[in-house]
């Protein structure tokens, strides 16, 4: 709570993830059913959360996920066309209407690697790049979900994405790995 | 918290007294005021308890009932103790709701057209566009660490183990994450 006895926006994002200890959590729910001020901050912080799990669940933005969040995407049902490169290798790859996700699952030697930046380039021309992605050193995949509505909307093209290392000493390389892509239909 | 924020509520504490009052008789105007009142309080409630929005409604129509049902009977002794009522009553029925113990259908044949008055404004809704576009601005670690959370509304701890990261680390990242989104959705800050 602040000081002036309403509840700070970090603990009602807490009270929502069933964070809070049961006697905080106690004390909040009373204190919602009174204070008008803390609920709509309450509403705030879930429309937020509703944003956010709209966003992702009808493929507008891309993230880059850790292996066992795709596991529990396809433990939930979701229709996934996954393709997995190793450094160097190419794949054709689409999209179908009834594809809830792609997963590009690219293999990289990441031991010991502390950054990975990721860059996607097409006709030779740099398109995109992403600073510091998250990546699973243990199993020595970097795993990107594009955002699905733009994947659908792509021409049938090629691009190549490019993974590095970075620390103190500058940049490693760790692969690049093309993707033909056929627009469905088209 | 202090006394400004915990304050009985006089509004509320008010339309019950009308409503007890008015026994025999009904207080119509009374009765749908303070439902307008708490209902948003309830679904709040039975939305961070039951994680459904059909449950929470629910939720929203049976606690009012009960709630009437004191009221008009004259059981509610401290009618300043409306809130603490509805608290105690939205805990009981939560659990009732998740044992599956009361159905909707057997709400509506009992309550008919009293239900009608627990009618409210559905809750708020961002520009989804906005929210899309400042979500795509954000970092890729706090792009993925709220995907990670609110995909299925996850703590910081289970997060943390997705990504091997600690828990404290990922509640930094997220606290980051949410702010920016939140100064670009409805801040107005172009993304």
């Amino acid at each position: 709570m602040t000081n002036a006895g309403h509840a700070g926006f970090d603990t009602l994002v807490a009270y929502w993830l069933d964070e809070l200890d049961a006697e905080a959590e106690s004390r909040l729910d009373g204190h919602l059913l009174e204070c008008e001020a803390c609920g709509r901050a309450l509403d705030e912080v879930m429309a937020l959360a509703a944003g956010v799990r709209e966003a992702f669940t009808r493929g507008a933005v891309h993230a880059f996920v850790p292996e066992s969040f795709v596991k529990r995407l396809e433990a939930g049902g979701a229709a996934l066309r996954v393709y997995r490169l190793a450094p160097g290798d190419s794949v054709h790859c689409t999209i179908l209407p009834a594809d809830r996700f792609v997963v590009s699952r690219l293999e990289a030697p990441l031991a010991g690697v502390r950054r990975v930046d990721a860059t996607v380039e097409a006709q030779g021309q740099e398109r995109q790049s992403f600073r510091d992605v998250p990546f699973d050193a243990a199993s020595g995949t970097v795993t990107l979900l594009p955002a699905a509505e733009a994947l659908r909307a792509m021409p049938t093209h090629t691009e190549r994405v490019r993974l590095v290392a970075v620390d103190e000493g500058g940049e490693r390389e760790l692969g690049t790995y093309t993707f033909h892509h056929a627009r469905h239909g088209g | 918290m202090d006394a400004d924020a915990t304050d009985p509520l006089p509004a509320e504490a008010g339309l019950a007294r009308r409503i007890a009052s008015a026994a025999p008789g009904v207080d119509r105007a009374a009765e749908a005021e303070l439902c307008r009142r708490l209902a948003p309080r309830i679904r709040r409630y039975g939305l961070r308890h039951l994680r459904d929005a059909e449950a929470a409604a629910d939720l929203v129509q049976i606690v009012l009932m009960k709630l009437l049902e004191k009221l008009r009977a004259g059981g509610l002794r401290d009618p300043d103790q409306v809130v603490s009522f509805v608290f105690g009553t939205c805990r009981l029925v939560v659990l009732d709701l998740r044992r599956g113990d009361i159905r909707r259908e057997r709400l509506l044949e009992a309550y008919g057209e009293d239900l009608a008055i627990a009618d409210i404004a559905p809750p708020p809704r961002l520009d989804q566009a906005r929210v899309e576009r400042c979500l795509q601005a954000l970092p890729e670690r706090e792009r993925a660490v709220l995907v990670l959370t609110f995909h299925e509304d996850r703590d910081a701890g289970e997060v943390a183990g997705q990504l091997g990261l600690t828990a404290g680390n990922v509640r930094v990242i997220r606290h980051r994450a949410l702010a920016r989104l939140r100064d670009c959705v409805l801040g107005g800050e172009a993304a």
